[in-house]
C-alpha cells in the first residue's frame, strides 16, 4: 500500500508513531504547543489522513490509530529520493551517504556491516 | 451618488492611468501608479465626492451648458424633500422605470454574491491550506528576522504544498516559503525574504482585499477587471523597485534571476488574495528590475504633478451638479415612514431622541408640538407630539406658496420656514385633555380649525380644492359634479350651484372620504394616502363621512366605496 504524504500530514503520523494511539485532541494539543496549529487546522489534516487511510478513527473519544507504519513511510520517500535524485539505483544513494564528511568512521563502519548483511 | 456613476467616473480614472502607464511605465517610479490606483479603488468603493472647479466634469458641464442651456435649468428645479407621509401620492414613479430598476437590480446583487462568493472560496481553501504549513527552524532566518523587526509580528513558515514564496494575513502576516527554498543559497532567500517583508510593510495583502471587495462591487465594469490586473502586476513592480533600491543597483541581475528561477520552479495556483511572489507577468517584471534607474528629484516631481494633477481633474466632481435628482429624494421619502421623523425640523432647533421619546426644542421639553398644513378643504396632514411633562409648547410655521413638482402635481406641504413656541397664556389655555384623548380620526381636521387657530385657516376657507391633485383643484364646478356622483347610491347628493352636500334631504356640514390609505390614522403622522374633504357649512346638519373597502382597489388605488356614515 502507497500512500503519499504532505509534510504536514507526515508530521501528524510522527505523533501517533511516537505516542501509539492517541486522542485527536491530545495531538492537537501536541502540535499546538509545537508548532503552533489551530484545533481546527489540525483536526483538518488528521481528517484528511483517515481519507487517505492513514489513520482510523476508534470511537469513544476520537482515537487516532496509525494504519501505515514509520517503516512504511520511510520506504516510500527513500524510492522517491532514489527514483528521483539516484537514478533509481540504492547503490547510488548508499554510496553518497556514506561519502559525507560529517559521517563518523564508526558509523561507516557499521553501515558496511548493514549493506554486508543485507546482501 | 448611484452605482453606476460612481463605476463611471472611476473608468474615466482608470483610461487616463492606463494611459499614463503605457507613455511612462519605465520612465516614472512604480509607486505612482500605485498611488493612482489606491485613488480609484477609493472613488470605486467609497460614494462620496470631492467638488473641484478644475474637475474635467466642471469642463463637460460647461460645454453642455453652452449648448442646451434651457435644458440646463430645466433640470435644476429644485426639490423641497419632504417629511409628510402624504408625499407619496403626489410623486408616484413611473412604472415600467421602478420594473427596469428592480431587474437591474437582481442582475446586479446576483452578479455581486457570485463574485463575492467566489473570491471568498478561493480565499479560504488557500488559507486553509496555507495555515497547515510547518515552522523552519532555520539559523539564517532567525537571524534575518531579528534585523527586520516589525510592529506586526511576522512568522516565516514553510510548506511543500507552494511552489512559490508567499505572504498572507495582514495583522498577523505570515511568509510561506516553499519546500525547495530551504536548502537554497542564502542570497536568494535574502531577496525572496526582502521582497515579502515590503509587502507586508505596504499593507499589500489589504489592499488586494479592497480590489477584490470592488470587483465584486463593480463586476459589470470590464475596465475594473482591467483594473484588478494592472493593479496586481503594479504591486509587484513597486515591490520590485524597492527591494533594488534596497540592495543597490548592482545586484540588479542576481534579484532577476532568483526571480526567474523562482519561476522555473512555478506550477499553476490561483489564489487571488494573496501576495505571490511571482505571479504576473514576469517579462514585465524583469525588464522593469533592470531599467531601474535611481529615482532622480525631478522624476519624483513629474510623478508628482501627475498624481495630483490627474487626482485634480479625473477623480473630482464638478461643483453642485449632482443635486437632487427628484426621484432619489421620493424613493428615499417614502421609505421613511416608519415613525415620526422630526429631522425638517432640526435646523430650526427641533430635535427628537427616539431612546427616550423626548423633543427638545432649545434645551427645553417639549409638551405639544404640531405642524400640519391643509390638504385643501379643511384637511390637514402633517406631524404631530405630545408629551405631558414637556414645557415648552411649539408650532411649524409654513409657506403654503403652491410648489409645483417636477410631475406638475403641487406640493401642499408648502416650505417649512421656522418654528413658533407658544405664549405662557396659550400654554395655560390649551386644552390638554383634548390632546390626550383626540376624536375620531376622522374628526380631526374640524377640530384642528376651530380650537387651535391656525394662521392657514383662510386658505382654506375658500376652499374649493377638495382634493390632493392639483388637477382636481381647478376643476369647473360641472366636472366636480361628474366626480361627486359617485356618491349618489349611496344617498349623498352635490349641489353644483352652491357648492354643499346633501345626505338623505340634510345639509352636510363637513364630508371627509379618505380615498387611499396605508392604514395608520389621520393624526399619527404615519398616515399616507390621500383625501377628499369637504365643508365647513356652518348651517349644516349632519357630518358624514365615506366608507371604503381598501382590500378592494379600484384603477387609481383608491379604495372600494361601500357606503355613507354618519359623524357623531
Amino acid at each position: 500500500m502507497q500512500i503519499k504524504l504532505f509534510d504536514s500530514e507526515l508530521k501528524i503520523m510522527d505523533v501517533i508513531w511516537k505516542n501509539g494511539d492517541i486522542t485527536a485532541k491530545h495531538i492537537a494539543e501536541i502540535l499546538k504547543e509545537q508548532v503552533g496549529w489551530s484545533k481546527t487546522t489540525t483536526y483538518t489534516l488528521i481528517k484528511r489522513c483517515i481519507d487517505k487511510g492513514a489513520i482510523e478513527r476508534i470511537e469513544p473519544n476520537f482515537v487516532c490509530h496509525a494504519l501505515v507504519t514509520i517503516e512504511q513511510a520511510r520506504e516510500l520517500e527513500t524510492t522517491q529520493l532514489i527514483n528521483k535524485m539516484y537514478d533509481g539505483a540504492p547503490d547510488l544513494l548508499v554510496a553518497s551517504i556514506l561519502g559525507r564528511e560529517n559521517l563518523s568512521p564508526k558509523e561507516i563502519e557499521r553501515l558496511k556491516k548493514l549493506v554486508n548483511n543485507l546482501k | 451618488m448611484s452605482l453606476l456613476n460612481m463605476s463611471f467616473s472611476a473608468t474615466v480614472l482608470i483610461l487616463v492611468i492606463l494611459l499614463i502607464r503605457a507613455l511612462l511605465l519605465h520612465k516614472l517610479p512604480k509607486r505612482t501608479f500605485l498611488a493612482l490606483w489606491y485613488v480609484t479603488l477609493f472613488r470605486l468603493l467609497i460614494p462620496f465626492k470631492i467638488s473641484s472647479p478644475f474637475s474635467i466634469y466642471t469642463v463637460i458641464n460647461l460645454l453642455k451648458g453652452s449648448v442646451f442651456e434651457s435644458n440646463l435649468s430645466f433640470t435644476e428645479i429644485p426639490v423641497i424633500p419632504n417629511d409628510t407621509k402624504i408625499t407619496q401620492t403626489f410623486t408616484p414613479l413611473p412604472k415600467e422605470n421602478v420594473t427596469t430598476l428592480s431587474t437591474f437590480m437582481l442582475i446586479w446583487v446576483i452578479g455581486f454574491f457570485v463574485c463575492t462568493l467566489f473570491f471568498l472560496v478561493t480565499h479560504l481553501r488557500c488559507r486553509r491550506e496555507y495555515k497547515t504549513a510547518l515552522p523552519i527552524d532555520n539559523n539564517f532566518i532567525r537571524v534575518w528576522q531579528q534585523v527586520h523587526p516589525l510592529k506586526r509580528r511576522v512568522q516565516i513558515r514553510q510548506s511543500d504544498r507552494i511552489t512559490t514564496p508567499l505572504t498572507y494575513g495582514v495583522f498577523n502576516p505570515i511568509i510561506l516559503l516553499p519546500k525547495q527554498t530551504d536548502g537554497a543559497d542564502e542570497t536568494r532567500l535574502h531577496y525572496i525574504l526582502t521582497h515579502e517583508f515590503v509587502h507586508i510593510k505596504r499593507f499589500d495583502t489589504l489592499t488586494k482585499l479592497l480590489m477584490a471587495a470592488a470587483l465584486s462591487v463593480h463586476w459589470f465594469n470590464p475596465f475594473v477587471w482591467l483594473m484588478f490586473v494592472l493593479l496586481n502586476r503594479d504591486i509587484e513592480l513597486s515591490c520590485d523597485e524597492a527591494v533594488v533600491r534596497h540592495f543597490g543597483q548592482n545586484m540588479k541581475s542576481a534579484y532577476a534571476l532568483t526571480l526567474i528561477g523562482l519561476e522555473e520552479e512555478r506550477v499553476f495556483s490561483f489564489s487571488p488574495l494573496i501576495n505571490n511572489f511571482n505571479k504576473n507577468a514576469i517579462e514585465e517584471r524583469i525588464v522593469s528590475i533592470m531599467k531601474a534607474k535611481k529615482t532622480s528629484l525631478i522624476g519624483i516631481l513629474i510623478a508628482l504633478v501627475i498624481v495630483i494633477g490627474t487626482v485634480i481633474v479625473f477623480a473630482t466632481n464638478a461643483p453642485n451638479t449632482d443635486e437632487a435628482i427628484p426621484q432619489t429624494t421620493y424613493v428615499s421619502n417614502s421609505t421613511e415612514t416608519a415613525g415620526k421623523d422630526f429631522t425638517e425640523y432640526a435646523d430650526y432647533g427641533l430635535s427628537y431622541d427616539i431612546q427616550t421619546n423626548k423633543l427638545t426644542y432649545n434645551g427645553k421639553f417639549v409638551r405639544y408640538f404640531e405642524d400640519f398644513y391643509p390638504l385643501g378643504d379643511g384637511a390637514f396632514s402633517g406631524i404631530d407630539f405630545f408629551d405631558k411633562d414637556g414645557t415648552v409648547d411649539v408650532r411649524a410655521i409654513r409657506d403654503l406658496t403652491p410648489i409645483k413638482n417636477s410631475d406638475g402635481s403641487i406640493n401642499p406641504a408648502g416650505k417649512l420656514t421656522g418654528l413658533e413656541q407658544s405664549s405662557q397664556n396659550d400654554f395655560e389655555a390649551r386644552d390638554i385633555s383634548a390632546l390626550l384623548n383626540p376624536a375620531q380620526a376622522e374628526a380631526i381636521a374640524g377640530e384642528e380649525i376651530t380650537d387651535n387657530a391656525i394662521d392657514t385657516t383662510d386658505s382654506t376657507q375658500d376652499g374649493n380644492v377638495p382634493v390632493t391633485s392639483s388637477s382636481e383643484g381647478m376643476m369647473t364646478p360641472d366636472e366636480l359634479a361628474k366626480l361627486y356622483s359617485v356618491y349618489e347610491p349611496f344617498g349623498l347628493t352635490y349641489d353644483k350651484e352652491k357648492d354643499c352636500f346633501y345626505y338623505e334631504g340634510k345639509l352636510v356640514q363637513t364630508f371627509i372620504d379618505i380615498l387611499s390609505s396605508n392604514g395608520e390614522s389621520l393624526e399619527s403622522g404615519k398616515f399616507s394616502g390621500s383625501i377628499r374633504q369637504h365643508g365647513f357649512h356652518e348651517k349644516g346638519e349632519v357630518n358624514i363621512k365615506a366608507v371604503r373597502d381598501y382590500t378592494k382597489l379600484n384603477k387609481d388605488g383608491e379604495g372600494k366605496l361601500v357606503g355613507i356614515e354618519v359623524v357623531e
